[in-house]
């Protein structure tokens, strides 16, 4: 049995995707989706559809984070374009971002709880806490210039790595019949979770938006014969603010979309 | 001004010898004015194999450090186990593919300890030759590990 073999794919693959795709392209209309699938027809026959509802969407690189970058930048972005309302405490977006402080707070606890050791995390929570405390003050091309240093973003994307996996470990009785191919929720987030670069699932994705109580809807287009992608909303029971992150889910891969403003 | 990377280490490296001081003894050469090479000892567990043989990991961090794992080999005398190799690469998947965030240096050294410890007779990796001889210089990172279970 060899240990080795050749100098490994994945990551030439993944140095290409990071050459060529950035952490996230500008927000833009859909007319690269339907140079994208013109001898697609299932996903192209969806593309008017999306148009009716969305105004754009941005583009998120695809090295397996782009739930967890996807999900992060868009909280961040809805309330630095919102910062106006911050102070008010009518506004979902002031009880948004009055939650997350919070919940950033109170993330060393969960983590140390779900027994990742405090050296590992707090530097990830204590760059968080700062982002946050400097949205009401923040412009979205400061947001952008975060994700363009690969540092930083990655910094973004394994703190939510850390909450997802906690979530998962410290709910492990109602998750492990979830988790396929692994003995247990531990081993299932040690290498699915806790690494970067992992793709997400739909139960991190039920991690993610339960730990952080924030409603993500994704509408999923894929090969089937309707005009229209369909559209799922997570988590399942959310009773908290008016406020949603968008997502577009395409096979192996999300992006940010941005609703027409009503 | 100290980089991420670096002031994660500093704390590291006062929490190594701090409670590590006599397990797992850490050295920086002296010239290595970035901090960035550690040689980290340890001694194989009572009742295993390796039972009070003293070995040093050699860790090499990058600037993307905990995000991107260190370079972690052998150096000087290693031991004899089917997944270290003589040139003191360790195929353990921790170190590459499944690399987190979530750990550290001390939690490595003993990954490394526990898989010498579950050893049962002392052997080298059947193809080591043509393994060292294709390796060169080049990290260990970028070979594709083949894990049967967490440890190859």
């Amino acid at each position: 049995m060899e240990d080795f073999s050749i100098i490994k794919q994945q990551d030439e693959i993944l140095r290409e995707i990071e050459e060529r795709q950035p952490m996230f392209t500008p927000v833009q209309d859909f007319s690269s989706l339907e140079v994208e699938y013109a001898s697609n027809p299932p996903f192209q026959a969806k593309i008017p559809y999306l148009q009716s509802k969305y105004s754009g969407f941005r583009r998120t690189r695809g090295d397996g984070n782009c739930f967890y970058r996807s999900f992060i930048f868009s909280l961040f972005e809805q309330l630095i374009q919102n910062k106006s309302h911050l102070s008010n405490p009518d506004s979902p977006y002031s009880q948004i971002y009055s939650a997350i402080k919070q919940k950033v707070l109170d993330s060393g606890d969960i983590l140390n709880a779900a027994g990742f050791l405090p050296i590992c995390y707090e530097d990830f929570i204590d760059m968080i806490s700062a982002k946050l405390e400097m949205i009401p003050t923040t412009e979205i091309s400061q947001l952008e210039d975060d994700f363009k240093d690969k540092i930083i973003a990655d910094t973004y994307v394994m703190y939510t790595r850390f909450i997802v996996s906690a979530f998962l470990r410290l709910h492990a009785d109602e998750y492990s019949g979830f988790v396929e191919g692994y003995p247990d929720i531990v081993s299932f987030c040690n290498s699915e979770v806790d690494p970067m670069n992992r793709e997400c699932e739909q139960l991190q994705i039920i991690a993610m938006t339960e730990a952080f109580q924030i409603k993500a809807e994704i509408e999923y287009m894929d090969r089937n014969d309707r005009t229209e992608t369909t559209l799922m909303s997570f988590p399942f029971e959310y009773t908290g603010p008016d406020f949603k992150i968008h997502m577009l889910y395409r096979p192996g891969h999300y992006d940010i979309l941005y609703p027409n403003r009503s | 001004m100290l980089s991420r990377a670096q002031k994660r280490l500093q704390r590291e490296f006062e929490e190594m010898t701090r409670h590590y001081q006599d397990t797992f003894p850490v050295e920086i050469p002296e010239n290595d004015t970035n901090r960035m090479t550690w040689y980290v000892s340890f001694i194989g567990a009572e009742g295993s194999i390796f039972a009070g043989e003293r070995y040093t990991l050699e860790f090499r961090f990058s600037d993307n450090y905990p995000i991107e794992a260190p370079d972690v080999i052998f150096r000087g005398a290693y031991p004899h186990h089917e997944h270290v190799y003589s040139n003191g690469y360790i195929c353990l998947s921790i170190l590459y593919d499944d690399w987190s965030p979530s750990m550290k240096v001390s939690s490595v050294v003993m990954s490394i300890q526990s898989m010498l410890s579950s050893a049962t007779r002392k052997s080298r990796p059947a193809n080591d030759a043509s393994f060292v001889s294709y390796a060169g210089g080049r990290s260990p990172k970028t070979f594709n590990w083949i894990f049967e279970d967490e440890k190859c």
